[in-house]
């Protein structure tokens, strides 16, 4: 059994036609389901509660990246497979995952192609798909050994792959990356200097993120979590429902 | 991204010590590192090393093969071969089954070469390790 959670911004007049069309289609597909709208005082791990309790076994996010972020949240922990339906804008999470907006999007949902992936977790918070820090930090790996970045580099860390980086969220591991901010303004990607060129590469299953104060990481694009933060990979802890195109 | 350096194998990682980074303990991997900064403590892998030219390891080494064009103050083990180029500078002694230098190389230290493959680090028992170490 389906449970969809709406997103609160889908309440704007602008999308309530692309949403007619959408559960037409998912009635067409015979997918039906339990449907449930985010608010501000909604929390999503009690809606998914009173699913599980009346047999829902996928939870769908109705939304953009934010609105899976917060249902993969509330889904660890659970036997549950969560599937997306993308609509309006900040989708990039989606495009990894090969899920299209739209009609192609409940196709998706229909041919049930689930992978088994890995969650990235840092201090409370689960990510899907990356870490980046606001300024430079330090990798330590408990006593063993500390990794330092020098100044105006960037840290990042990928648990799903981007077009510019490569991560594989079946592997067990989280990939680090540390590289020079130079800019380049003749290059894509807001002029951040992607060159092979002085970029290290770690992959790491549990470390700790230290900074000066006030350093901040910035989660899946969406939130801010202070350092020091402490970062681990949860291997092939999330079911999700996929697409061909997928990155991974 | 060095895939076409190390074809990838099942199960293996990558680790890239780039040149803006410094690297401070005991560092072990279990696949294959590449070395462009600065490694202070000591470095193990199960896999193959390479040691770039600018990169300055003050470090005991063990690896499966190493190739080193860098700067190593500490003693290197390798299970396998141990290839020294013209810009490589050793300072401690060298273990390994197989050594290739280079004209050009320097290297101030014991060696010594073995018939039988080099145990793997993570097969060596630590307090062994720290003695030799040591010594």
């Amino acid at each position: 059994m389906y449970q969809y959670i709406y997103d609160a911004f889908l309440s704007e007049e602008k999308y309530l036609r692309p949403m007619t069309i959408i559960e037409n289609r998912l009635a067409d597909l015979g997918l039906q389901g339990r449907v449930n709208r985010l608010n501000l005082f909604k929390d999503p791990r009690e809606l998914i509660l009173e699913g599980m309790k009346r047999g829902v076994d996928t939870i769908v996010a109705v939304g953009n990246d934010e609105t899976l972020c917060r249902v993969v949240n509330a889904v660890c922990g659970f036997d549950l497979t969560v599937g997306m339906i993308p609509l309006g804008p900040k989708n990039e999470i989606t495009k990894t995952l090969g899920i299209e907006e739209g009609l192609a999007a409940c196709d998706c949902l229909s041919s049930r192609l689930i992978k088994k992936i890995d969650l990235g977790k840092i201090n409370d918070v689960y990510f899907l798909a990356h870490l980046k820090a606001s300024s430079a930090v330090s990798l330590r790996q408990g006593k063993e050994y500390c990794v330092r970045a020098l100044k105006n580099n960037l840290v990042e860390i990928y648990n799903l792959p981007t077009e510019e980086e490569e991560a594989d969220p079946e592997d067990g591991y989280l990939e680090a990356r540390i590289r020079p901010a130079g800019r380049n303004f003749f290059k894509k990607n807001g002029g951040k200097d992607l060159s092979l060129g002085g970029t290290s590469s770690f992959p790491i299953r549990e470390i700790i993120l230290e900074g000066e104060k006030g350093a901040r990481v910035l989660v899946d694009g969406l939130r801010l979590v202070n350092t020091p933060a402490e970062v681990q990979i949860l291997p092939r802890q999330l079911k999700i429902i996929v697409g061909k195109n997928r990155l991974f | 991204m060095f895939k076409e350096l190390y074809p990838k194998e099942g199960g293996d990682v990558e680790t890239v010590i780039g040149p803006s980074v410094k690297v401070e303990g005991d560092f072990t991997s279990k696949g294959n590192v590449t070395v462009e900064g600065v490694v202070h403590g000591s470095l193990k892998t199960e896999k193959d090393l390479k040691v770039g030219v600018g990169a300055k390891i003050s470090a005991s080494v063990f690896a499966n093969n190493a190739f080193i064009a860098g700067e190593v103050k500490g003693n290197v083990k390798a299970s396998g071969r141990l290839e020294l180029t013209d810009t490589s500078k050793i300072y401690g002694d060298i273990e390994a089954k197989t050594i290739i230098m280079a004209a050009g190389a320097l290297m101030n230290g014991k060696c010594t070469m073995c018939n039988d493959a080099l145990p793997l680090p993570h097969l060596q028992d630590n307090d062994a390790m720290k003695k030799n170490n040591k010594k």
